[in-house]
């Protein structure tokens, strides 16, 4: 063996060894480590896993996300695009909060979880962003409410008994359902309003908020977004909806009066608030 | 004495014979109904309600049959539930040195068709000391963890709302009905218990903001710096750690005891912190600071927290002050008939009256009521107990900002009520009275379905 071909396939081997490291075992023994572009990614993965591919260009990602937002520009980042942190620099606020502060975050947060394992079941003592939402490498959105009750019970039940998931799924849904009645009386009232409804229309912005913040809390678990930041908060609307147009129609009453127009003594409110 | 005298003496003590058994029997019969509490007539708990309080509601699935042992077990929950098992696996449970490993049928039964949920008596069975701490809270009262899940449910709030909504309120409250709030299942570290964030999942938010409070305080800011590092499984005692976690002062010494220290009892109601019986409590706190900090300094810091509270209550009182003069001179609106009851409060129509302040029951007043009412209840629930909660953790920004809050709420009560003035009396001298509500606050779709949905 020439000295030549013995450097050329010890220095294969070299390669092919920093590949498999990068991929973790399941690579291609060609790719290199990176840095790469969208294009890139694309015209290589676009050939090698055209179904995840497309699963990403039908997801909500395609829009504002590339691969490179979750998993860097470089191979051997998939623990990386596994955490948490892969998700919250986008998704801040009240969505990253109601996950936090339930159970399973909590165990995320101070767990110390092998983020190299694949997304499954039985690998993850607590659900991070992703064990849910592109479980199993999923990626598009896996708790998308369009791939029905049956995903979702499945991906809880690697944990939770199958008659707990299927029982507290319903009771999300129920918990969402009482907070759209609240939006639909909120949207009554406001309908009652003398000028309108649009003289209203930041009371109602805040009912919506709330009412998604009820959603978040029923789907990420989080009691203080199911109740605090939820259902009383909608009450609080509800109420401050009431006494502006109860105030409105009170000093309506009164001009009136001063002009001499109409008689006295009408109930402020007659009729019901409207539903949608 | 005159025998007729002695005669007349016999009818107050017949009365009393009477009502004693009488008010015993409609106590045992008002709690004997399909819910739970004083008001178990009333309501009847929505279905997942068993998952929270299983020690009263929960009901085992008929569908699978047979006895088994833990190996049984395994097998096959290994395929249905494999996270469970890995994490039992993980648990001192099932490493346990000289002992048989504590395994599934130990905590939930062997039949299958008789399986239940271990609650703090299961656990007790062997964490004698820790279940026998967790009991002793009762003597304190309320705030407690064991007193916990009877408060939430004695709530008329809670009686009143359809109960898919306020199964969200049980399960933070279930912390008295089970053990996993803490523990959680099934590794049940204690070194997960002890980390604050172990707390945040109920300790959080507007009326009861623990998390942001500690963790913008001194202890918090070390704890979330350098608590990742720290060696959790050390005992909650002097000197083993730099900073206090939650547990460290409120469970100190890991007593499963939480409420023999409470002492400004979470802002809800003016104490006098100088009681004698506070006094015992405020040498408690002492002797806890005092584990890293001189004693000085311990009692100035309590001390401040007196002071926040005095100014609190001056500005929660002047509050209270403007809406029951507004309710005394009928110039709430809606007026209290003119909006939704209780359902076990229906005799008060005769005689209905708005609830203000914390011993006419405000606290369950927050969504049938009006807008002013509602202003003070936020006023009093969640920028005056963000600022006890802020005061008390040391985090002295959260106290300017939760005053900041409360002067701003009352300004804006102050603007109301002055409204409310002016156009109720202009009313009255025009109509004799002021106007009605009509059912602004009657009707709607949430509200008709809490009507009828109860």
């Amino acid at each position: 063996m020439s000295a030549t071909r013995l450097g050329g396939i010890l220095l294969g081997a070299v390669l092919l060894a920093q590949t498999v490291t990068a991929q973790g075992g399941d690579g291609p023994a060609t790719v290199p480590e990176g840095p790469f572009t969208q294009v890139e990614c694309l015209e290589c993965h676009g050939a090698r896993d055209p179904a995840l591919v497309a699963q990403w260009r039908a997801g909500p990602h395609a829009v504002a996300a590339d691969c490179l937002a979750c998993h860097g520009e470089r191979h051997g980042a998939l623990p990386k695009a596994r955490q948490d942190a892969a998700c919250t620099g986008c998704h801040a606020g009240s969505v990253a909060h109601s996950y936090a502060t339930s159970k399973h975050g909590v165990l995320v947060r101070i767990g110390r979880p092998d983020w190299t394992l694949p997304l499954d079941r039985g690998n993850y003592r607590a659900p991070g962003c992703a064990y849910c939402h592109q479980h199993a490498a999923d990626h598009g959105d896996t708790m998308d409410p369009g791939r029905g009750p049956a995903v979702r019970e499945w991906i809880c039940s690697g944990c939770h008994a199958p008659r707990y998931v299927r029982e507290q799924l319903e009771a999300g849904d129920r918990l969402a359902d009482i907070a759209r009645l609240k939006l639909a009386e909120a949207q009554g009232v406001a309908a009652l309003h003398p000028a309108g409804a649009a003289a209203v229309a930041d009371l109602l912005e805040t009912t919506e908020r709330h009412l998604r913040n009820v959603r978040l809390g029923a789907g990420h678990q989080s009691p203080d977004y199911q109740w605090w930041h939820g259902q009383p908060a909608l009450d609080g609307d509800l109420i401050r909806l009431r006494g502006a147009v109860a105030q409105a129609l009170r000093e309506g009453a009164a001009a009136q009066q001063d002009r001499g127009e109409a008689g006295p003594d009408q109930p402020v409110a007659a009729g019901k608030p409207r539903g949608p | 004495m005159s025998g007729g005298r002695v005669r007349y003496v016999w009818v107050p003590v017949a009365l009393v014979l009477v009502a004693i058994p009488l008010g015993l029997v409609y106590v045992h019969w008002s709690k004997s109904g399909p819910g739970a509490g004083l008001y178990s007539q009333v309501w009847s708990p929505d279905p997942v309600q068993g998952w929270w309080d299983p020690g009263r509601f929960f009901q085992p699935v008929q569908g699978v049959q047979g006895v088994f042992a833990a190996d049984q077990c395994i097998q096959c929950h290994e395929a249905i539930t494999p996270g469970i098992v890995a994490d039992w696996r993980a648990s001192r449970h099932a490493r346990l040195a000289e002992k048989e490993p504590v395994a599934c049928p130990d905590c939930h039964g062997a039949d299958h068709q008789r399986l239940h949920l271990p609650t703090p008596e299961v656990c007790g069975a062997c964490h004698a000391k820790q279940h026998g701490d967790f009991q002793d809270e009762a003597r304190y009262g309320f705030p407690s963890h064991v007193l916990a899940m009877e408060r939430a449910v004695d709530a008329k709030h809670f009686a009143d709302k359809p109960k898919a909504e306020v199964q969200a309120c049980v399960q933070c409250h279930s912390v008295a009905t089970k053990c996993d709030s803490c523990h959680t299942r099934h590794r049940f570290d204690p070194a997960e218990a002890r980390r604050p964030e172990a707390c945040i999942t109920c300790h959080s938010g507007p009326p009861h903001p623990d998390d942001e409070t500690y963790f913008a305080s001194a202890h918090g800011r070390i704890v979330r710096e350098e608590g990742d590092a720290w060696d959790w499984s050390k005992p909650l005692a002097k000197g083993n750690y730099k900073a206090p976690s939650c547990a460290y002062c409120h469970m100190d010494r890991g007593r499963h005891q939480v409420a023999d220290k409470s002492l400004w009892k979470f802002g809800l109601l003016e104490v006098n912190p100088q009681t004698s019986g506070n006094r015992v409590l405020r040498e408690r706190w002492v002797a806890l600071c005092m584990d890293c900090h001189a004693e000085g300094q311990s009692r100035d810091w309590l001390a401040g927290l007196d002071r926040e509270r005095k100014v609190a209550w001056g500005k929660l009182y002047a509050a209270e002050g403007l809406l029951k003069g507004l309710r005394a001179d009928d110039l709430l609106h809606p007026g209290p008939s003119e909006r939704p009851t209780y359902p076990m409060d229906a005799p008060d129509g005769l005689m209905a009256r708005a609830r203000i302040g914390y011993y006419e029951g405000q606290a369950s007043a927050f969504y049938n009521v009006s807008g002013i009412e509602r202003a003070y209840f936020e006023m009093w629930y969640f920028d005056n107990l963000g600022s006890y909660k802020a005061a008390a953790h040391n985090d002295a920004e959260g106290v300017t900002r939760g005053h900041a809050a409360m002067d701003k709420a009352f300004a804006n009560i102050q603007f109301q009520a002055e409204a409310l003035r002016t156009l109720g009396e202009a009313e009255q001298a025009r109509d004799g009275h002021r106007s009605n509500a009509g059912d602004l606050w009657l009707a709607g779709p949430y509200t008709e379905a809490n009507r009828v949905g109860n």
